[in-house]
């Protein structure tokens, strides 16, 4: 048998270019398979991880998965405010441990920035109900204050002290782009690095924290999205004027007890003042993936198609190689290779071929998932690490593993089965 | 020489190929004693390849006798044939009787790999590479061609190798079609002379096929088709 297996390999050797081909497309197409599955994974525990002990989000009516979007994900845009008041009326409900107001709308160098209170730093919970630490310096405390994400700081190259400035609206361009739009720059109002937060792997590393009062401030000249033309308030000014939050996105809320949850969010979305919605991160998160399972689903089938067309290039190209290997087949066996033999010898090199495609195919996902998770944390603050950055295969990838190598020993049966009628029907005289 | 046991021996032997209408080989007669070295001979078409194929027990008859060393190789099974050819018969084709991508010696060894009884019959049975070697140099294949992929061989060497592999573990029998087709002829007689002395020396039956009576000066005697 070993001698056999030896025979497989010194003939795939022999064919190495057209059978590393397919190799290489078996490679690519597991690869693939286990890609979008673990980016399916990775996203879904990147969106778990990124809001936790919050129990409910508070909102003005719009849809619960936008709300929970630009709320916690800094997805999207917030199309309506809820007021300060209501805001406040929501803080001081007996069932309410604490709230985090949550205004959005600047940008840094396209990095979200978030307008908020101190008890973002001490309520605020993410991943299995940790609280934001601060890797260096201290939470703002005044106006024109900022502390940085860990991401924000890293790509950026910010350290404490340092003076920056905010951009108007969610831009997304390059800076370029920027440059043309220099009318939407709070160029006047420079703030000073106070604080940079510890890597949590969620949204809060590409984010920057000011005050909801320096959110005002930076605004207060501003109206509907513009600079007042002629009206200029320099920064050492803007104390004068009053600087409470006409109004914000959003409001993290969290209960005193959870069993008060059903209520609290009948209350708000009762709620008097304006009209508000409550919702639930679990929930909604639940009902995102809802959404998203169609387009899930099609990824896998996707996927799951190019595994089938590499196992179908790797039984064509070795069916096609039988015909210049007739001869070979009837020397060996001349020789004594029993049609079993000719079978087996066919079979190992098909699961040659499927093995190391699957070995190849892990390891380069192994590659590209360590190149790519720094950029995904970047690009989409999703914690990709954990379980993305691991080499071997998690453990609920091993049944895809088996399964396509299961596939493709299968798909090996054929080309091995007709090399073994072909020797039968040769014998010792291929007729090519 | 005289009272040497019968090697092959067709008693009304028929062969039909599945879906023909006539007979291929039609009440084969033939007797061939062990070590006579016999030109089978017959034009093309006549059936020669067919009648190896029994031989050989890649085909089963369609009918008559057919018994190999005294065994009828129709009373074994598929696999007990392929078992019983590889221990007891060298093949050598008419061309292209080697795996282009193994060496030489690892081509030669091949015998030895299938069948036990060969790797048995070799001189020394833990180092079937000596006799190999041997045989590869009593068939004027030098050394330093005995590493070498068998696809850099030429014809002529390559003939020699297949012959050297036919011989390695002293089957009973050598069966060769038409090996020296693709030779000139200073080259055919020259390798008939090896060929013909190797199974001398080794006690092996030579059955030879060809198309080409000029070839029969080296052989013991003829059989037509």
């Amino acid at each position: 048998m070993s001698f056999l297996a030896r025979l497989a390999l010194a003939s795939a050797l022999n064919r190495r270019w057209t059978l590393g081909l397919t190799l290489a497309a078996v490679a690519l197409s597991v690869a693939l398979l286990l890609g979008v599955e673990r980016l399916r994974e990775g996203a879904r525990t990147g969106f778990v991880q990124s809001v936790s002990g919050t129990d409910l989000i508070v909102g003005p009516r719009t849809g619960g998965v936008q709300l929970l979007l630009y709320s916690v994900f800094r997805i999207g845009n917030a199309t309506n405010n809820i007021s300060w008041v209501s805001a406040q009326v929501l803080g001081q409900h007996p069932a309410v441990a604490w709230t985090i107001p949550v205004s959005l709308g600047d940008t840094h160098r396209s990095f979200p920035v978030l307008g908020t209170t101190e008890a973002y730093f001490t309520h605020f919970r993410h991943g299995d109900q940790r609280a934001l630490s601060l890797a260096q310096g201290r939470p703002f405390a005044g106006l024109f204050e900022v502390v940085l994400g860990s991401e924000v700081a890293r790509a950026l190259g910010y350290q404490l002290g340092q003076g920056i400035t905010l951009s108007h609206g969610a831009s997304e361009l390059s800076l370029a782009a920027e440059a043309l739009t220099q009318a939407a720059e709070h160029g006047d109002k420079p703030f000073t690095v106070v604080g940079i937060l510890a890597p949590t792997g969620t949204p809060v590393d590409r984010t920057l924290h000011v005050t909801l009062e320096s959110m005002s401030a930076l605004h207060l000249d501003w109206q509907g999205g513009a600079p007042l033309p002629g009206l200029k308030i320099p920064a050492e000014f803007v104390r004068k004027f009053d600087l409470a939050p006409k109004d914000v996105n959003a409001v993290l809320v969290g209960l005193k007890n959870r069993s008060d949850v059903f209520r609290m969010q009948r209350f708000v979305n009762e709620f008097r003042g304006e009209p508000l919605l409550g919702i639930l991160p679990g929930v909604t998160l639940d009902e995102l993936w809802g959404l998203l399972a169609v387009a899930e689903r099609a990824l896998k089938a996707i996927s799951a198609l190019v595994v089938a067309v590499g196992l179908a290039g790797l039984v064509a190209v070795v069916l096609a190689g039988l015909n210049e290997r007739r001869r070979e087949l009837a020397i060996l066996r001349s020789v004594g290779a029993r049609p079993g033999d000719i079978f087996a010898l066919l079979m190992v090199e098909g699961v040659l071929v499927i093995g190391l495609g699957v070995v190849l195919g892990v390891v380069l996902l192994a590659a590209v998932f360590t190149a790519v998770t720094p950029w995904a944390q970047t690009q989409f603050g999703l914690a990709l690490g954990g379980t993305m950055g691991g080499t071997l295969p998690a453990a609920a990838e091993w049944p895809l593993i088996a399964a396509v190598f299961a596939a493709g020993t299968l798909a090996s049966a054929v080309p091995a089965w007709r090399a073994y009628r072909l020797s039968l029907a040769d014998g010792l005289t291929p007729r090519v | 020489m005289r009272a040497a046991p019968a090697c092959i021996s067709a008693q009304s032997l028929r062969y039909r190929w599945p879906g023909q209408a006539a007979d291929c080989l039609n009440c084969v007669q033939m007797e061939i004693r062990a070590g006579e070295r016999v030109f089978l001979h017959g034009a093309s078409g006549a059936g020669k390849s067919t009648l190896l194929g029994l031989v050989a027990g890649v085909l089963v008859p369609s009918a008559g006798e057919l018994l190999v060393m005294g065994q009828s190789l129709a009373a074994l099974s598929g696999p007990q044939r392929d078992v019983f050819r590889a221990d007891h018969m060298g093949i050598l084709f008419q061309q292209f009787n080697l795996i282009p991508y193994l060496p030489v010696l690892d081509n030669v060894l091949l015998p030895c790999r299938f069948s036990r009884r060969r790797l048995s019959r070799c001189t020394q049975p833990a180092d079937p590479v000596q006799d190999a070697r041997r045989l590869l140099d009593h068939l004027e294949i030098g050394v330093e061609l005995h590493g070498r992929a068998a696809s850099q061989l030429s014809v002529g060497q390559q003939q020699r190798v297949a012959a050297a592999r036919a011989l390695i573990g002293r089957p009973e029998l050598v069966i060769a079609d038409e090996p020296t087709s693709a030779l000139d002829a200073a080259r055919q007689s020259a390798f008939l002379d090896l060929l013909a002395r190797e199974c001398g020396e080794s006690g092996a039956t030579l059955l030879f096929v060809s198309h080409d009576l000029r070839l029969q000066a080296h052989f013991d005697r003829v059989v037509s088709l």
